[in-house]
């Protein structure tokens, strides 16, 4: 039974006065939540379920000629413990012993203060305390199998992977080898090869995949699609070859320390290509106290006055314009030439009388090119700036190490310029060269008139397949005429081979070695005889008929004692050692010219292993017999962990041939 | 009555509005659950799939339903509460637990949730006791048998566990009001609600405070001609500070962790903003994601499939509870407002034709719909928007689940029935 209906509809008033209350309440408070725009929103949410992951790719390795890695990526690790992990008490106690005796035994740390230690940073809630920093991937894999650790997590252990770059060569081409450094402002510093090969050829490209949220905390990528195709970085294979490195860099260094110089640098390079085998920047690091890399790349950035260096240039110079040949007489003047504004000398004192151009190139006088380049271009020095221009010397070589100099040369016309300049640059002065410049000239000159990019890179490979092989860079096909280089490398001869050559001392019976001596001063400005330094260079190629090899040695500031400060007396030795030994070791090559190392057993090495690597492998190869290191660089190509034991050929594998490529999984290699 | 004149009595909006509903969620259901690996819109592994199989089965319901007699469902409308009485308790013993509730019956192709058969059983039983000639709910003893009528499923379904059902049947008290039921009843639970959540926020004595107040207020602002007397008055504010006082106690030891963490969030209680941004992303996660999903689709919304928090699977139970802030994310404002729209039409329409209704039974039985459906619909929105504690009770036509989405389709036809038949039902 009802009641009257006054009353229900006063009820119902109310029902739809609370019925309205309560759309407008979900409607004020839909738009409340989405109208009111809040940052944040929206955006979070589209890079957690849906997001762009980026790929890093593994960057590459650096090697040498010879095979020595020069750089690589390792994986190293930071291994800590949580004694608070461990539940129950029973279990931690059970195993704090034997797990410390287990790192004593590596550490050689006392077992129980190690177990004290623990149980202390257990009681105050520590979890966080260091079982040990830096250690490689094996020495991670055995901490892992001790007891508690080998629970992972449960047990306590953590610890951070960090990818290292190590460089196994070092201090050999240390500067030239380089390295990256990343600023934390995310801005890079790049040294020498390492550093500025970084962005082209070992960096790869970052790929950069879609990964769609399916679960908390499971992702999986959308498709098998990059958005940016992963490009692993390339290894690349330098020219440098560690064992000249070593020659080259013992025999500077050596001499720094018998002159006491301040700095020095030696440069090898292979006359038809251009390859630099090795290449040494030695400076003295007071705060080591001892001659290191640490400083700068000499070879590639320091700018000299090149001194006597330049008058194989300006012997060509007038070779080429015809103004004289070597036989032209010029009269040495009792070791004096006077122009307005300056007196050249002769540092042969008295001068050498009157002599023919090739006599004075060999005994390298001052007074005899000053006179040649000053008395015939003097009208139309632009000329003689232009022929400098021919020969190559007037531009920068534009080879891959960040901070290459340019040459500094005065011009007519332009500041700097005056009446004694184009005298002094004749023997070397107001015209400045990076060492690596002034070999490449000389190398020229050994190698008929054709001008290289000194040349770094040999070729580039990927998983150990190659990329590209990299041919060498003319700069220029002729730097003169053919009948001035045969008169300039007779004349380059003769500095050492003649008695009267300023390199006499440089003569041996193992090597033909011709190249130019050149010294020259610094701090001559202000006047003060105590105040005088020199740089020795010594530039040349060897062996003479038939160059092999340019070379080059600069050294700054050798000792003054004894007058023996010339380029003869300091660099000229270096030059002789690398000559020496590089033509002992590289006998066969350099009789045999193109001829290479043949060794059946080796190609056939190195063939198998080659065909393996150039399959995309996806199951695992038999790799018995194949020799340790190839078989690690192969299976780590195809990214799994492997673990080595012993040394030599593998004569077992932990993982059949032809099982799948499992990434998680580890394959121990036993060697013999 | 002939078929086409049947056809033609039917409330055409009703349904209209009802398969507008049930497409709009289907809709929702599908780009909520569509894997990669499609197939067809009728694949019965899938959740789009059985719903659309239900949503179908549901509406060839309104054949029977318009085939039988009207006078049916009143005549054995006890009968059907009894068989769902039955079928709640059997529950306890052939219960088929899913997702932490014993909440259903396993019957191979389909597990029927029989509370969702309650909620219309109980309904139509309510109509059938207070229309009954001799029932005057103004008398207490009347009302003892409403409430019994009400609570008995109520609390068969509480155990399973299922709170959110149990609330849905404690609406029908809606039904009572509406017939006529002294509102001091209404007043006295509100007293009570209001009292719990402001002791719980404020503390008792600034309760006490705020109720001194009040009455003073009251007093002052009273007709002068009103006389209040005393001992009622007294005994209320000792019933108030009684019940002020025994909310902690209440909170803290009877309720469990659970509960606290709930009322903790829905009433911000906890000051810490670390601890609360805790809270809400764990016990309030399914809310703080629904939110934020719902925030993220703006005005516009994001699109049909679009909704990246949805395919992300961020809200979880997104097809049933909280299907709601998929249409929020990909619907937007103009979406979740339609929808609004959509249940305020089809709930005020229910309103006007329980109105129209010649017979007590046929109205009281449509209060009975509109309580059902206000309190799921109320719950379900107020609970995606964070504006009442966390209950899981499915939003009508919209949610997964075939026995909500078959039973609130048969609620609705046979009302639509007893309408179609109303001029016929000469008083």
């Amino acid at each position: 039974m009802a009641i009257t209906e006054k009353h229900i509809n006063t009820r119902l008033y109310l029902v739809a006065v609370l019925f309205l209350l309560f759309s407008m309440t979900i409607i004020v408070r839909l738009m409340e939540i989405q109208m009111i725009p809040k940052e944040e929103l929206g955006k979070i949410p589209e890079s957690r379920i849906r997001s762009v992951v980026k790929v890093q790719p593994n960057r590459g390795d650096l090697f040498s000629e010879d095979g020595h890695v020069l750089a690589a990526s390792v994986n190293k690790y930071d291994l800590f413990f949580d004694p608070v992990n461990p539940k129950p008490a029973s279990f931690f106690n059970d195993n704090i012993g034997p797990l410390c005796d287990s790192i004593a035994k590596v550490t050689g740390q006392s077992a129980d203060k190690l177990v004290m230690q623990f149980r202390k940073a257990r009681a105050r809630n520590d979890q966080h305390e260091v079982l040990m920093l830096n250690v490689d991937h094996q020495m991670y894999e055995r901490f892992k199998t001790f007891p508690l650790l080998n629970k992972g997590m449960q047990g306590g252990f953590k610890f951070e992977p960090r990818v290292e770059r190590v460089y196994p060569m070092n201090p050999l081409a240390e500067r030239t080898i380089g390295k990256e450094i990343r600023n934390d402002d995310g801005t890079y510093i790049r040294v020498g090869l390492d550093g500025t090969l970084g962005r082209d050829y070992l960096e790869g490209v970052e790929g950069r995949r879609l990964k769609q949220k399916i679960s908390n905390k499971l992702w999986k990528p959308v498709g098998s699609e990059y958005v940016v195709e992963l490009q692993e970085g390339k290894d690349v294979v330098t020219t440098l070859n560690m064992h000249m490195q070593d020659i080259v860099h013992h025999a500077l260094k050596e001499q720094l320390v018998a002159k006491n110089a301040e700095h020095g640098t030696a440069i090898l390079m292979e006359v038809q290509t251009g390859e630099v085998k090795a290449i040494a920047n030695l400076g003295w690091d007071e705060y080591r106290k001892d001659y290191t890399e640490k400083k700068r790349n000499y070879a590639v950035w320091e700018r000299y006055d090149i001194g006597s260096t330049a008058k194989l240039a300006s012997l060509l110079i007038a070779l080429e314009s015809q103004v004289a040949d070597s036989s032209t007489v010029f009269d040495t003047n009792g070791g004096k030439y006077r122009i307005p504004g300056k007196t050249v000398e002769d540092s042969h004192r008295g001068g050498y009388g009157t002599i023919s151009l090739g006599r004075g190139f060999a005994v390298s006088s001052n007074t005899v090119f000053a006179q040649l380049i000053h008395e015939n271009f003097k009208d139309q020095p632009k000329e003689y700036l232009k022929r400098l221009g021919r020969l190559g010397m007037t531009s920068s070589l534009g080879v891959p190490i960040e901070g290459e100099s340019e040459p500094l040369l005065r011009y007519p016309g332009e500041w700097g310029w005056s009446g004694i300049t184009l005298a002094q640059m004749a023997y070397g002065y107001e015209i400045q060269l990076t060492p690596l410049q002034v070999l490449a000239f000389y190398n020229a000159v050994a190698n008929d008139g054709e001008l290289i990019r000194p040349r770094f890179i040999s070729e580039t490979r990927e998983k150990g397949r190659l990329v590209k092989r990299y041919k060498k860079h003319v700069l220029k096909k002729k730097i003169c005429g053919p009948s001035s280089l045969k008169v300039a490398q007779q004349l380059l001869r003769d500095v050492i081979e003649k008695p009267y050559g300023t390199a006499k001392n440089m003569r041996t019976e193992v090597v033909s070695i011709a190249g130019k001596t050149g010294t020259s001063e610094i701090n001559y400005t202000t006047g003060d005889k105590n105040d005088l330094e020199y740089i020795a260079s010594f530039a040349g190629y060897f062996p003479a008929e038939a160059p092999r090899y340019s070379c080059i040695v600069v050294i700054h500031k050798p000792n003054k004692e004894g007058k023996k400060y010339y380029g003869a007396d300091v660099a000229g030795p270096v030059f002789k050692k690398i000559a020496e030994k590089i033509s002992t070791h590289y006998q066969d090559e350099l009789l045999w010219e193109e001829g290479e190392i043949s060794e059946p057993a080796m190609e056939d090495d190195y063939a198998s292993y080659f065909a393996m690597a150039e399959k995309e492998l996806k199951r695992i190869p038999d790799l018995t017999g194949m020799s340790g290191m190839d078989a690690l660089a192969l299976l780590e190509n195809l990214g799994v962990n492997v673990v080595i034991k012993g040394h030599g050929k593998v004569k077992e594998q932990s993982v059949k041939p032809g099982t799948p490529v499992d990434r998680t999984r580890k394959i121990e290699l036993k060697l013999s | 009555m002939s078929g086409s004149t049947l056809l033609r009595r039917i409330d055409w909006l009703t349904i209209l509005l009802m398969c507008s509903l049930m497409l709009f969620g289907w809709i929702n259901i599908y780009s909520t659950t569509v894997t990669e690996d499609f197939t067809s819109v009728f694949d019965y592994q899938t959740y789009y799939g059985k719903q659309l199989v239900f949503i179908i089965i549901s509406l060839l319901v309104v054949f029977p339903v318009l085939i039988i007699e009207s006078s049916f469902f009143e005549r054995f409308s006890s009968i059907i509460y009894l068989i769902a009485i039955v079928l709640l308790a059997g529950l306890f013993v052939f219960g088929k637990e899913i997702s932490g509730a014993t909440s259903w019956y396993g019957l191979g192709f389909f597990n029927l949730q029989p509370s969702e058969f309650a909620k219309m059983a109980t309904a139509l039983a309510l109509a059938k006791y207070l229309s009954d000639i001799q029932t005057d709910i103004r008398v207490r003893k009347y009302q003892l048998y409403a409430t019994l009528i009400i609570l008995l499923p109520a609390l068969l379904v509480l155990p399973q566990p299922d709170p959110g059902s149990a609330l849905v049947y404690l609406s029908l008290f809606f039904v009572l009001f509406r017939e006529g039921l002294p509102l001091y009843y209404l007043f006295f639970a509100l007293i009570l609600v209001i009292l719990f959540v402001t002791t719980l926020m404020f503390g008792t004595i600034w309760v006490a405070i705020g109720l001194g107040i009040f009455i003073s207020l009251f007093f002052l602002l009273k007709k002068p001609t009103l006389v209040i007397p005393t001992g009622p008055l007294l005994g209320f504010i000792v019933v108030a500070m009684t019940i002020s006082l025994s909310v902690d106690f209440i909170y803290t030891e009877v309720f469990e962790q659970r509960h606290r963490d709930r009322f903790d969030l829905w009433l911000r209680l906890e000051k810490d903003p670390s601890k609360l941004e805790k809270i809400r992303k764990s016990i309030g996660y399914n809310t703080y994601q629904a939110e934020k999903a719902i925030e993220s689709g703006g005005f516009n919304g994001k699109g049909f499939m679009e909704g990246t928090r949805t395919k992300g699977k961020f809200v979880p139970e997104q097809h049933t509870d909280y299907i709601f802030s998929s249409v929020g994310e990909e619907w937007g404002f103009i979406g979740t407002a339609g929808v609004i729209m959509l249940f305020s039409l089809l709930l005020l329409r229910l309103v006007f034709i329980a109105e129209r209704q010649r017979r007590e039974f046929n109205r009281m039985y449509g209060y009975g719909v509109v309580s059902i459906l206000l309190i799921h619909y109320g719950v379900n929105i107020g609970m995606v928007l964070g504006l009442l504690p966390t209950i899981g009770i499915p939003l009508p036509f919209f949610s997964y689940g075939g026995s909500s989405q078959l039973f609130f389709s048969l609620l609705i036809f046979i009302m639509l029935k007893l309408d179609a038949n109303r001029l016929r039902d000469g008083i």
